[in-house]
């Protein structure tokens, strides 16, 4: 192999984004060292911005792979990169002023928060399954410190323990699916794979075994039906606004990652695969909505909600390719308004039980800036024209209608009719609950009400321009921007 | 059949069987520096696996690695906390069914395992000795060989806030 050390400058330009995170979070280190503590969150937010910008700068590129066909660059990779940023910026909005109320200054937070990011980028935009694996685990690591965050508290123990203990587990399934694809084509690069495809129908049976061990580890991560019973316990142990960012950018990641995977795999050809994920995601949207009816906890009830979403989500991943964009478009929106709504909560919250729907009777009158906010993102969620949440879910729907899968976009739709109830239930609490002083007091501060008046423009532009994101993703999928130079 | 194959497959069955007993002896010793010393001799058979496999890199890491630094932080662990015994657990239905599907997914593995008998990875580059390891690492796998250090710094500042004492309440 012809080896020179131009390559590595060149390889290192493409994967610029990764390399100033990586850079942003060392100096995070630092300045926790220096007693820079206030201008943390500011850094850490910039940074991440700027590595969005990185991402999308440079208009041509010499390869779609750096290091090697290890990690894609060109296709729809710097809008990965870039949505996976904004979800960390969205998640810093709220994570201050939360640790500060909480009386829990914990500084490296924002450090382990880059690093998180770093792993979703690698997962989401490996091209080879190695990095896939290591991007897991760098989040997976960050996203165990999150759940246990707040040491002392037992419900914190028991969410990191659970988490990390069930995260490891099925860490050892993919691990274990990845090297059995290994045994079968001798390769780990995905581009090497799908161009040896024959060998993967040559033994069924491994092959079938294989990727159903990887599509395992990554429905755990993305807390998919008969792999969600760890999401409610931890969601609910987790420092609230970092619990929003666990249900999205990791969520969002893992579903790029496993899309990319059985896209190149062209997986809709193999019945099997498309039943499997499809009866993963009517179980998920059945299971997640019908048990939220029932919560009476906030953050509980927002863990059984993203159960269903992310039921919503395999439903459009079933439509193979073509709804590969809308599965982006999905977890995007749904990024915006479940950071939002964890958010919210996580203002009003002093103690786990001020979460209860009880104490929120009568918030509408009291706090009214608050409670319409709250409306607004729950309207989405429920995917109620005129917000986002709706163009997410039509995006699915067609996707799923249009490959040809009727069956899940009426499950679908049913199941979005009980999620609509538990969604509007809260929002009649919060109204016409009989309560003149509201147990919970939220209080916006300027970086809270700021990120909540961003989340909630997004939602609003979204829902009535939603070509703004779709549009770019569309363009960067077929390659039409950050097409490979002839000569660079 | 030659000598050295006999050899060869004496040599896989001495570890594979050992392996084995140690992976048993870790889940059912009911002392828990028991089944950590249990869990030595199966890393020990998986590093003679390796030795056989001609990987002799891999087989003195896995040793140094594994059954040196981990297990020491193991036994460390164990006889800091003081462990008790395991006592004996109640078997319900839901172990029962537990059981029948880990049984059911072993079953499995091993109808899928068996077909790889007598076939050799096509397209592996050789994994044996340190040289073409090292090579590897620093061309193909440059990458995924520096970023495996923003996992263990994750892990390291993970392990700080976890067990840093906070002024906090």
């Amino acid at each position: 192999m012809n080896f020179n050390p131009g390559d590595i400058v060149n390889f290192s330009v493409m994967v610029a984004p990764i390399l100033f995170l990586l850079a942003v979070g060392l100096m995070l280190m630092l300045m926790d060292v220096l007693k820079a503590h206030s201008s943390m969150p500011l850094i850490a937010g910039l940074g991440l911005i700027g590595a969005g910008v990185l991402a999308v700068l440079p208009e041509k590129i010499s390869s779609m792979q750096a290091f090697y066909g290890m990690i894609e660059v060109g296709n729809i990779a710097p809008l990965n990169i870039v949505f996976l940023c904004l979800s960390g910026v969205f998640t810093i909005f709220f994570l201050p002023d939360y640790l500060k109320r909480q009386d829990k200054p914990i500084y490296e937070v924002y450090t382990l928060l880059i690093f998180a990011i770093i792993g979703m980028i690698m997962m989401a935009n490996a091209s080879d399954l190695l990095i896939t694996f290591i991007g897991l685990e760098t989040f997976s690591i960050a996203l165990y410190v999150f759940a246990a965050l707040f040491k002392k508290e037992e419900t914190s123990n028991e969410a990191g323990l659970k988490y990390f203990l069930l995260g490891a587990f099925a860490s050892a399934f993919l691990l274990l699916g990845i090297s059995l694809l290994y045994g079968l084509t001798g390769y780990t690069n995905l581009n090497d794979i799908a161009a040896n495809a024959s060998k993967l129908t040559d033994n069924p049976a491994l092959f079938f075994t294989s990727i159903g061990l990887f599509i395992i580890g990554f429905l755990f991560k993305v807390s998919a039906f008969p792999f969600h019973n760890w999401t409610p316990d931890v969601y609910s142990g987790t420092p609230t606004p970092l619990a929003g960012f666990m249900a999205t950018g990791s969520k969002m990641a893992a579903f790029i990652a496993l899309g990319t995977v059985l896209i190149k795999l062209n997986f809709t050809q193999y019945d099997k695969l498309v039943n499997v994920l499809a009866l993963a995601a009517i179980l998920s949207m059945i299971y997640g909505n019908v048990v939220a009816v029932r919560q009476k906890n906030l953050k509980r009830l927002l863990a059984y909600s993203s159960i269903a979403h992310t039921g919503y989500v395999l439903l459009g991943l079933c439509a193979g390719k073509a709804g590969f964009v809308a599965v982006i478009f999905y977890m995007f929106i749904y990024t915006i308004m479940n950071i939002g709504a964890f958010g919210l909560v996580g203002i009003a919250e002093r103690t786990l039980a001020d979460t209860d729907m009880d104490k929120w009777k009568g918030l509408g009158i009291k706090a009214p800036y608050f409670a319409a906010a709250m409306s607004l993102f729950l309207f989405s969620m429920a995917g109620i024209p005129p917000f986002a949440g709706f163009m997410s879910k039509y995006q699915v729907f067609i996707a799923a209608i249009g490959s040809g899968q009727i069956l899940l976009a009426v499950i679908g739709i049913l199941t979005s009719v009980i999620a609509a109830f538990y969604y509007i239930y809260l929002i009649v609490i919060m109204y016409f609950g009989k309560n003149e002083s509201p147990e919970v007091s939220p209080r916006f501060d300027w970086t809270t009400g700021l990120g909540v008046g961003l989340l909630a423009v997004l939602i609003l532009l979204l829902g009535i321009f939603p070509s703004l994101v779709l549009q770019p993703l569309l363009q960067y999928m077929s390659g039409s921007i950050s097409a490979v130079a002839a000569a660079f | 059949m030659t000598f050295d194959s006999i050899f060869q497959i004496a040599f896989f069955w001495f570890f594979a069987i050992l392996g084995i007993a140690g992976g048993i002896g870790l889940i059912t010793q009911k002392n828990p520096v028991m089944a950590a010393l249990s869990l030595i001799l199966n890393f020990f058979s998986i590093a003679g696996l390796y030795l056989s496999l001609q990987a002799e890199f891999l087989a003195v890491i896995q040793i140094l690695v594994y059954a040196g630094a981990i297990m020491v932080l193991f036994l460390f662990v164990i006889m800091l906390l003081n462990m008790q015994d395991e006592q004996n657990q109640q078997f319900d239905v839901m172990k029962g069914l537990a059981f029948l599907l880990g049984l059911g997914f072993f079953g499995e593995l091993l109808f899928v395992f068996n077909s790889f008998m007598g076939k050799s990875v096509s397209g592996a580059f050789p994994l044996g000795k340190v040289e073409p390891i090292g090579m590897q690492m620093m061309t193909n796998y440059l990458f995924p060989f520096e970023m495996i250090s923003v996992v263990l710094l994750a892990a390291l500042i993970g392990a700080i806030i976890i067990a840093k004492k906070h002024s906090y309440k």
